[in-house]
């Protein structure tokens, strides 16, 4: 691996320095000569008809520019596939924080003063709140209209259960039948925001031909592009995205929110309009990570075999399908972990209510099923009295198997995790004190697939440039890209430049999104590169007299210049090369598509905790995470990755959740909604288990989304391990683990095993 | 009505005039142009607008520009200098401690309090200077090694 020339190496990424320095422009930072502050009307209620709304206060409120309504904006139905939200909304309102109308002023202040002189009369609805209220046969319907609707995968009337997925592996009753044992338990997630620190912006300007540019947080200019242009219903020639950088995405900046409001703003004022989500709106009508109630029944036999497995999820997709760019979550089809069994059927349901919608967030679907499978197993391997880590090593899957729904996988490494992360950390050593517990949980995710376009220059100079729309929300995508053409092209990584370009520069990418920007922008990248590589080479072949069929094979690159393998002092310089084949520059553009693929990574993670028994309190010691990642190109960014969705997942386990009542949130601050500071963060070994094959530039796999996905579970294991009770219903408050041990009678006491196994818990 | 408020940022004098109730993070990034100082939450919770007044780390969507008249504003843009890095962003960039780069200027500058009272604080110090920040990206371990990794004799 060490005679690599720029991959596998933790180079600093290629934007650090203009990010420490405070000079990297985020969209909240464009600034342009006029421009007007937009801020958007929301509703209080989740569910009302529109009676009135009447705007005429805050127009004459001086410094008010633009006050617009439903009326004012295309009636046109939005989503990234399900087409189901309004840009603002028309005669109901379905969720409390649905924007009703929106106003640009001259400051953020008088923008903020007219949204109070904006009145609405509603007139108040019962709201469907409960997700299982909302799927009895009558019960009031969230959209009367959708079988019109796009999106759909099948047209589906008059319920709000808009999507019902299986997925089936042999005959679970013959499995239940073969068991000496049957499990059943009920698991619940709670709702959380993805957290990223930059709130959603946009910016918009239109010129004096009508033609618009679009400033936006959203991780995929191409779409906002295409949406917008949609939208006003023009050619999408006409609308120029302009990517800034973004602070962070986890899923939550795939979707376009504020930008059309903007262009109608931008347009009734003649002027510039930019808005930002203030933190309360992010509370209050992102796109957060959807609750769910999953239901997991295993039959096994006592020697520890699984012989049948049954799941089912609800997902709480609140009041909108739209920022969902599948019709369901990823999640369902993980319901059955990463295991060997013969018999298996999955239920996913998705479901309209009157709560916030949800979205996609970092592995969408993947933390709530990774928790209950994981914690599920260790309940089993308790009743079975099998050590959780023996009872997953029996029956993890191995290369060769078929997925437990039965799919070809590609380079089944889940044991190397396993064994890796069980070497490192404490596992099977004697616990340090009588509060101290430690808990295991492995978890599975694909790579990511799509179509994304590079455009790699060598120019005059020797120099080379990479021209790419592919979007780096902090994972340092564009960084990789840099160290793949470096290697392909053995151009030292300082003379490589990538910049942020707009729609109308950089040729079309997916974006970032299902950890896809490694495998799929990287290949394009890495091709690109290669077509370069060759014409250099050709043109080289003259100036070291080289037969032009045997070019290829004898012509070796390094530190920009090409040789003769036999003749390793005689060099050709890229600039020379370039002026032989009597260019300016030597480039190629390469597209690299891929929707399908057997490549999946895998993961475990090893929780080791202290809990407090009288107060509850959880300090997360030590997480070993070891992760299967075919090769790391860059190793810090990737265990950056791991680090950071960790910290989340921990996050997910122990402290977030976005509380409600009456389907209204009622904790919309960082205040009362805890990330994990520096204070919680806990000790990370990570470890990268290279070696299995990926399809990505180097037989690198994916990393972004699967280290938030065992963490919760791994934690609720140790939790259990510490003190011998069983949370089943995220997150895992100081107060459930106090009242779980008054329950059990254990207050204060030590482990035994007795998680609670109520098959009615919910 | 507003009110003519001078600040010092960054060793240089802003003659601005300015509404009272405008914060100090409002007014170095809409007036001033510094829009290093990223506004998370406006309201104290994410530390993303941590900027040193006197020396001190303050969240400046909590401060009243006005209440910073004559007092010495150091921000992320004045934290290089000469062109040249402080240590702490060379070793945010040599170790990987730099993701989406929204949280980085404001944990930066709770940092560079922490080194120029404590300039070889333990990993314990350096999570209690940062408790204020929040990173969503990181897990916030780069971070602690970024500090670890600096010089430390005093």
């Amino acid at each position: 691996m060490s005679d690599f020339y720029a991959v596998g190496k933790s180079v600093a990424r290629v934007d650090a320095v203009t990010k420490v320095t405070g000079a990297a422009g985020y969209t909240a930072d464009v600034m342009l000569p006029g421009m007007l502050y937009g801020k958007a009307k929301r509703s209080p209620h989740p569910h009302a008809r529109i009676a009135r709304i009447d705007t005429s206060r805050a127009e004459a409120l001086p410094g008010v520019r633009a006050v617009i309504t439903a009326a004012d904006v295309s009636e046109v139905l939005i989503g990234l596939r399900i087409r189901d939200v309004p840009l603002l909304a028309r005669r109901e309102v379905r969720f409390a924080g649905e924007k009703v109308a929106a106003v640009a002023a001259v400051d953020e202040e008088t923008a903020l003063e007219a949204l109070d002189l904006i009145e609405v009369e509603y007139q108040e609805l019962p709201a469907l709140i409960d997700v299982k209220e909302a799927m009895k046969d009558g019960a009031l319907l969230v959209h009367e209209n959708l079988h019109t609707y796009s999106g759909l995968p099948k047209p589906v009337k008059k319920t709000n259960v808009f999507f019902h997925e299986t997925f089936s592996k042999g005959d679970v009753a013959l499995g239940f039948a073969q068991a000496d044992l049957v499990l059943e338990h009920a698991f619940t997630t709670q709702i959380v925001h993805q957290g990223y620190l930059e709130p959603h912006a946009a910016v918009v300007d239109i010129g004096p031909d009508g033609s618009v540019t679009v400033w936006s947080s959203d991780k995929v200019p191409f779409r906002v592009r295409s949406l917008m242009a949609e939208i006003i219903g023009m050619p999408i020639t006409r609308v120029r995205v302009i990517p800034s950088f973004v602070g962070g995405d986890f899923g939550g900046k795939g979707m376009i929110f504020d930008e059309p409001l903007c262009y109608y703003l931008a347009r009734k004022a003649g002027r510039p309009v930019k808005m930002v989500m203030s933190r309360q709106e992010e509370f209050l009508a992102a796109s957060p990570r959807h609750p769910s109630i999953i239901r997991l029944k295993a039959g096994v036999t006592k020697a520890g075999a699984i012989t049948a497995w049954e799941a089912s999820a609800l997902f709480d997709s609140g009041a909108y399908a739209a920022y969902k760019p599948q019709v369901g979550l990823g999640g369902t089809k993980k319901l059955a972990g990463t295991y060997r069994i013969p018999h298996v059927h999955i239920e996913g349901r998705y479901v309209y209510t009157h709560n916030l919608p949800c979205g996609h967030c970092r592995a969408p679907g993947d933390p709530q099923a990774s928790f209950a499978v994981e914690s599920f197993m260790d309940m089993i391997a308790a009743k079975l009295k099998i050590d959780p880590f023996r009872f997953r090593w029996m029956n993890a899957l191995e290369d060769g198997d078929l997925s437990p729904t039965g799919e070809p996988w590609r380079g089944i490494n889940i044991k190397e995790t396993m064994s890796a992360a069980v070497e490192k950390s404490g596992w099977g050593k004697a616990k340090p004190n009588q509060h101290y517990g430690i808990g295991i949980a492995c978890a599975e995710r694909p790579t990511g697939t799509g179509e994304s376009s590079a455009v790699v220059i060598v120019n005059g100079d020797g120099s080379a440039n990479i021209i790419s729309g592919a979007s780096d929300p902090g994972t340092g995508a564009r960084t990789i890209l840099c160290q793949i053409v470096s290697e392909a092209l053995k151009v030292p990584m300082e003379r490589i430049t990538i910049n942020l370009v707009d729609t109308d520069s950089a040729p079309y990418d997916q974006g970032a999104g299902g950890g896809r920007t490694t495998f799929v922008a990287g290949q394009s990248a890495y091709r690109a590169a290669m077509e370069v590589r060759k014409e250099l080479v050709a043109s080289a072949a003259k100036l070291l007299k080289c037969a032009p069929e045997e070019a290829q094979e004898l012509i070796d690159v390094r530190d920009g210049f090409l040789f003769l393998k036999s003749e390793p002092a005689k060099r050709v310089s890229y600039a020379q090369a370039v002026k032989g084949a009597g260019k300016s520059q030597i480039m190629a553009e390469e597209t690299f598509s891929c929707n399908q693929m057997e490549d999946t990574c895998f993961a475990t993670h090893i929780a080791e905790v202290e809990v407090d028994p009288e107060r509850g309190y959880v300090e997360v010691k030590r997480i070993t995470a070891a992760h299967d990642i075919g090769f790391a190109i860059n190793p810090a960014a990737a265990e950056g990755q791991i680090e950071g969705g960790i910290v989340q997942g921990i996050g997910f386990g122990l402290l977030e959740e976005m509380q409600r009542v009456d389907g209204k949130v009622t904790n919309p601050t960082l205040t009362d909604y805890k990330l994990c500071t520096p204070r919680e963060a806990p000790e990370i070994i990570t470890l990268l288990i290279e070696g299995a094959p990926g399809a990505g530039p180097f037989q690198a796999k994916s990393i972004g989304e699967l280290p938030a996905c065992p963490i919760a579970p791994a934690v609720a294991n140790a939790i259990f391990d510490a003190v011998g009770v069983r949370i089943t219903d995220l997150p895992i408050s100081g107060e459930k683990i106090v009242n779980a041990l008054k329950e059990s009678g254990l207050s204060g006491g030590k482990a035994v095993a007795a998680g609670k196994e109520r098959a009615d818990a919910v | 009505m507003k009110i003519p408020v001078t600040l010092k940022v960054n060793g240089e004098t802003y003659d601005l005039i300015i509404a009272p109730y405008r914060t100090l993070l409002d007014v170095l990034r809409e007036e001033i142009h510094l829009t290093g100082s990223k506004k998370g939450c406006d309201a104290g919770d994410c530390g993303a607008c941590t900027v040193l007044l006197d020396g001190k780390p303050v969240n400046a969507c909590l401060v009243l520009a006005a209440t910073a008249q004559d007092r010495e504003i150091l921000t992320i843009e004045g934290l290089a200098r000469n062109g040249k890095l402080h240590p702490l962003q060379e070793a945010f960039v040599r170790e990987g401690a730099v993701q989406c780069g929204f949280c980085t200027p404001g944990i930066l500058m709770s940092l560079k309090a922490l080194l120029d009272t404590n300039p070889a604080p333990t990993l314990e110090e350096i999570k209690i200077a940062m408790a204020g920040n929040l990173c969503r990206c990181t897990g916030y371990s780069k971070m602690f090694k970024a500090v670890e990794s600096l010089d430390r004799s005093p």
